[in-house]
């Protein structure tokens, strides 16, 4: 029984690990920062947890598709990321790709015999 | 200030592990994160040291946060394609490293029988031990430095060209033919580069072993040894990796004869081959000239027939790996 748990709780976990990256550039067209996307994501059904999401922007960040400023404004200094031209052209070409893969992908669930 | 201390260690316990240059850009946003979660957890209160505790538990440990911070590469010590090849050179040297000190030892047990077998078979398991170790150690590092710096392997692009040949196939070389020449070649290299007052040690009745060349010959032909062996071990390891011929095989191959014909041409043309001992013991043979310090074998008919015979096996063995590589490539193409 735990086994089972398991081997799908690995399933999920690769199917989510890409598709997070896609969520986060999804929301950065405007600056945002970490914990707010935390929340944001959150609140549209996609939770991610603080400890993948900030690697995370580290990483796209390095790729060259976000930049980043710090906030100093208020008590807590804040780093914002924003999506470069680079970013919002793999972004639009991903979510391309994304639409129609899950397009065939639910068609081909919907076509099995399962009881739904 | 207690719980502070808290915060502040968990996140040097992260920023500790990265690189120089995000350390403190990371420290910082660490930072905030965390005072954003206790904000959210604990409203307009002042945040117990238990939320802090909380806060960090739901983070996760401090080395698995980091470690997601790290780019995947550096997560191993060696890793693909690198560990691959790393696998089979370590094979290779380590097998070379026990076969070279058994035959050490067999040479000197029979030059000098030794009073006490036990302590004898106690060294050679203790170099045996201390020489594996240190063999181990340098591949694992070269490996591990090739790894870091992601130095490029030669590795085809067209992969498809380079599966191993089914053993059955003539065209494949077997990789016992190429271990044997390994071998073979590393103890050549210890008779007549490391050994050459050793180099062909012959039983000689009421003599003992004595050698059978001119030890200063040897070392007066150091380069053109050292050089024909490296390209010998090159040689028999572009076999072992690609086990069928091809172009660098064949290449290697070529220059392997070349420098052995040379090599061959030095021995038979040399005078003062044989070493004195031997000549002293040859006294009294009764082959004219052939063991005479002046006179070069080549200026033999027996000399110049068995030069003749090693060119002309050079020669043909060239040949044979030219015709088999063309046919190793019309295979391929056709595949």
């Amino acid at each position: 029984m735990e086994q089972k748990e398991e081997i799908l709780a690995s399933f999920v976990t690769e199917m989510r690990r890409g598709a997070i990256a896609l969520a986060v550039l999804s929301r950065l067209a405007e600056p945002g920062y970490g914990y707010q996307l935390v929340r944001d994501l959150a609140e549209s059904g996609v939770p991610v947890e603080a400890n993948t999401l900030y690697p995370l922007l580290r990483r796209l960040e390095e790729q060259a598709l976000l930049r980043s400023d710090w906030d100093m404004r208020e008590g807590k200094p804040r780093k914002y990321y924003q999506r470069t031209p680079l970013g919002t052209e793999v972004y639009t070409s991903w979510r391309v790709q994304w639409t129609r893969f899950s397009q065939s992908l639910n068609s081909l669930l919907e076509d099995s015999h399962e009881i739904r | 200030m207690k719980s502070d201390n808290l915060i502040e260690r968990y996140i040097y316990a992260i920023s500790r592990q990265l690189p120089q240059k995000s350390r403190e850009d990371t420290a910082r946003e660490l930072r905030t994160l965390i005072a954003d979660m206790l904000a959210e957890r604990c409203g307009e209160r002042e945040a117990a040291e238990e939320d802090i505790r909380a806060v960090l538990i739901e983070l996760g440990r401090p080395e698995e946060l980091a470690q997601k911070y790290l780019p995947q590469r550096q997560n191993c010590l060696i890793g693909q394609p690198h560990f691959r090849v790393y696998q089979l050179v370590l094979k290779i040297v380590l097998a070379a490293t026990l076969f070279g000190l058994s035959v050490a030892m067999v040479v000197e047990l029979v030059s000098a029988p030794p009073a006490n077998y036990l302590v004898k078979f106690g060294e050679w398991l203790l170099s045996l031990f201390s020489a594996g170790i240190q063999a181990f150690a340098y591949v694992t590092l070269i490996f591990a430095l090739f790894y870091r710096l992601d130095v490029k392997l030669d590795e085809e692009k067209d992969f498809l060209k380079d599966l191993p040949e089914l053993p059955e196939s003539a065209r494949a070389v077997s990789a016992a033919e190429s271990i044997v020449g390994l071998v073979f070649t590393v103890l050549f290299a210890l008779a007549f580069i490391v050994l050459p007052e050793r180099n062909i040690p012959i039983w000689i009745e009421g003599r003992g072993l004595i050698p059978l060349l001119n030890p200063e010959f040897l070392r007066n032909l150091k380069p053109l040894l050292i050089a024909s062996m490296g390209v010998g071990i090159v040689n028999d390891i572009t076999m072992l990796v690609e086990r069928r011929y091809s172009v660098p095989v064949l290449l290697t191959h070529l220059l392997d004869a070349f420098l052995t014909g040379l090599l061959a041409w030095a021995f038979f043309s040399a005078p003062k081959l044989f070493s004195p001992e031997f000549l002293d013991a040859a006294k009294g043979v009764e082959l004219p000239n052939l063991f005479n310090p002046n006179v070069p074998l080549i200026q033999l008919w027996l000399g110049r027939l068995l030069l003749g015979l090693t060119f002309l096996g050079l020669v043909a063995g060239s040949i044979s790996a030219i015709a088999k590589t063309i046919r190793a490539a019309g295979e391929s193409s056709r595949q």
